[in-house]
């Protein structure tokens, strides 16, 4: 154990002292911060938070599904002032004149699902139409789907040998059909607003969060490429031939990567909350543990690969390549709900993302209970990835 | 304090190390002299338990290779052939690295480094980086890391492999003094002078194989004990050759028509050499130039594969 904790120090004075990699690993992340903080404020905290969204709709269909929706699902949202609007000129001059955020269009033939309802909206207002955008289409499908549940049992029961011997009373069943799903769908028709904390965010907590969760997978390849410095310059070989065990030298090179990963982590946590004054929600354990656990996993994934890889121009590739996408996907460069719903799926399973997550949910106020599955998660992943790249780097 | 019996190793279907075997006492300082490729590393590797060895026994210092390797590659120091050093780091940080890895405590390793340091001549560098040395000096400092844990046996892989001459001579007097003081040493290397000056014995390999092993005077009585006279001549005629096959000690003479080179092969060549240049005046044989070569490794090594050291 002595051994690897000679050979991780030894790695760590290696990367501080290398100019480059800390210009890259740590003033980096906090000049993006600073820039994308200050750049994208508009489109972070103009959209933060929901309970000022001021709404102007027409409603062209009459039908009682529109109503619904204008009348107990909008109007019943704290968060939603509704407006009625007389026209689309009038509604593009309040747009304008910024008296409402978001203005939706509910045309003839919607309840029949002919039509879609249009959003309009100012182009800073970006995460407010997507929104009711998403509101009202999520209604109409649920709606949709109700409709034919009920549409389809109705058919089914008028079919069966009750009905017809005469023991059940269709209109009856219907009545109560009706009663069930008002009941149902009652809840479901609505749009529920459920916020993890009591806090908004702003823009640069949610960089800070997203630049720390993307140049933390930097060292992803950072350790993988200092195993494979180690083997081509021979000291790798060299440290095989003195009296330390294979194990013992590779577990040396994980914890290496992992204290690194460390110390960046709270240099900028450090640098965050004294220069740029960003609030990491207060609890700053739970953001100790939820950091402490993710730089676990990315360094046991840089085992993984420096098992995998056999050249320093695959892992530059994979630096190159690689961490960008994962940073995309996972929500770094651009805020995650501005992703179409593929993506945000996709997004689901980089652990970026997950980390991500649970910064912003600590920000906004959340508490372990929103930690317990990254960190579980990314725990399971170090540990899982340590031991698969220890396994193959011994045979190798 | 080390024995290696009939130790072999292949990769694939190519076998580099071919059942090769020999033992050294304590103190002794062998060298290993072979082209490159003949399979030196790969049996240092053996020896040093870096590489397992297919079959064969290996003993170093009573412990076998294989089954109690950690404890023999505590006995060992190896400077491999590459600078195995960490460049960003200083030359005192790069020794108590690697005093650690040998179990070394910190203060161990601290009064170790500034032994080393003066050992090799380089206690004024030492808070400077390796990156900053020249190629020698961290050919000093790669032999210093072997030696931060007083090994018995330190084990060198080609060491002086492009260093100045400068360097190179501090280099094999380090050695020598270490060998001096007790330390068993492996040398390898395919420069003959190097191994001549350090080894008491030495082996020699080419393709996997030790073709010739013991001292140096063992080896070079293979030859004969001739020396060669190389003569390079403006032309050759029948009238000299007779008159010098018929000289004193002469025991052979091979022509080379198209080089107008002679070699003549002789027991006494500072007896020979003066009737030689008799010889060439009284033939009006011009003399563009005479060489003298003794019995060296060199000449046995191509004796015996037909090859030079350097091919």
């Amino acid at each position: 154990m002595k051994k690897s904790i000679w050979i991780a120090w030894k790695d760590v004075k290696i990367r501080i002292t290398d100019r480059k990699g800390f210009m890259m690993l740590i003033l980096m992340p906090l000049i993006l911060t600073c820039i994308l903080g200050a750049a994208l404020g508009s489109v972070v905290d103009g959209g933060s938070r929901i309970d000022d969204i001021k709404v102007g709709y027409i409603q062209s269909d009459q039908s009682d599904t529109a109503n619904m929706f204008t009348k107990d699902v909008l109007k019943k949202m704290k968060s939603i002032k509704v407006t009625k609007v007389g026209s689309k000129d009038k509604m593009k001059k309040l747009i304008d004149e910024k008296k409402i955020d978001v203005g939706i269009v509910i045309p003839n033939h919607w309840e029949a699902g002919k039509t879609s309802a249009v959003v309009n909206a100012a182009p800073d207002q970006t995460l407010k139409s997507s929104i009711i955008e998403t509101a009202a289409s999520s209604f109409i499908e649920q709606y949709k789907a109700v409709k034919e549940a009920a549409s389809g049992s109705m058919d089914y029961i008028s079919k069966t040998e009750a009905v017809k011997q005469g023991k059940l009373d269709p209109a009856q069943f219907a009545e109560k059909l009706a009663k069930t799903l008002e009941k149902e769908t009652g809840d479901k028709l609505t749009i529920a607003e459920k916020s993890v904390g009591s806090k908004a965010v702003t823009s640069f907590q949610y960089y800070s969060a997203a630049m720390l969760c993307m140049f933390m997978l930097f060292h992803i390849t950072v350790g993988a490429k200092s195993f494979l410095q180690e083997k081509d310059t021979e000291t790798l070989a060299r440290m095989l031939m003195t009296p330390a065990q294979k194990s013992v030298i590779l577990f040396g090179k994980w914890l290496g990567t992992y204290l690194f990963a460390i110390i960046q982590f709270f240099i900028f946590l450090i640098v965050t909350i004294n220069v740029f004054g960003v609030d990491w929600g207060g609890n700053l354990l739970l953001v100790s543990v939820l950091g402490l656990s993710y730089a676990a996993a990315v360094s046991g994934i840089s085992m993984l690969l420096a098992s995998c890889i056999s050249d320093m121009k695959t892992a530059d590739a994979i630096g190159g390549f690689g961490i960008q996408l994962l940073a995309v996907l996972g929500g770094s460069m651009l805020p995650l709900y501005q992703f179409p719903d593929v993506l945000q799926s996709v997004s689901k399973a980089v652990p970026n993302r997950w980390a991500l997550d649970g910064f912003l949910s600590l920000m906004e106020g959340g508490g372990w209970a929103d930690l317990q599955k990254p960190v579980l998660l990314f725990a399971a992943i170090g540990f899982c990835s340590l031991v698969i790249g220890i396994r193959r780097l011994h045979t190798r | 304090m080390l024995q290696a019996e009939n130790i072999k190793k292949a990769y694939g279907k190519k076998t580099i190390v071919k059942g090769i075997s020999f033992s050294l006492k304590k103190g002794e300082s062998f060298g290993l002299l072979g082209p490159n490729g003949a399979g030196k590393s790969t049996t240092i590797s053996m020896i040093s338990g870096l590489v397992p060895h297919d079959s064969g026994n290996i003993t170093v210092g009573g412990y076998v290779i294989g089954k109690e390797t950690a404890k023999a590659k505590q006995k060992i120091g190896i400077v491999p052939q590459e600078i195995a050093l960490y460049p960003t780091l200083t030359a005192h940080e790069n020794l108590m690295f690697w005093g650690k890895m040998y179990g070394l405590t910190h203060g161990e390793a601290k009064k170790r480094a500034a032994e080393v340091l003066e050992y090799v001549g380089l206690t004024e560098r030492a808070k400077d980086k390796i990156e900053t040395f020249s190629g020698g000096m961290k050919r000093r400092i790669n032999i210093g890391a072997a030696l931060m844990h007083k090994p018995e046996l330190l084990i060198m892989d080609e060491p002086t492999v492009g260093i100045d001459p400068q360097s190179r001579n501090h280099i094999l007097e380090t050695v020598k003094q270490l060998n001096e003081t007790g330390m068993t040493v492996i040398y390898t290397s395919h420069y003959m002078e190097e191994v001549e000056f350090l080894c008491d014995r030495i082996g020699i390999i080419d393709q996997g194989e030790m073709i010739a092993i013991g001292t140096k005077t063992d080896l070079c009585s293979r030859l004969g004990g001739d020396t060669i006279i190389q003569l390079t001549v403006s032309g050759i005629n029948e009238a000299f050759l007779v008159a010098i096959r018929s000289l004193a000690h002469v025991n052979d003479v091979t022509v080379h028509e198209l080089e107008l080179k002679i070699d003549i092969s002789a027991a006494h060549h500072e007896k020979v050499v003066t009737s030689l240049l008799a010889e060439a005046t009284a033939h009006h044989i011009n003399l563009l130039s005479l060489q003298v070569q003794e019995p060296n490794l060199e000449r046995l090594f191509l004796n015996l594969t037909g090859r030079t050291l350097r091919d």
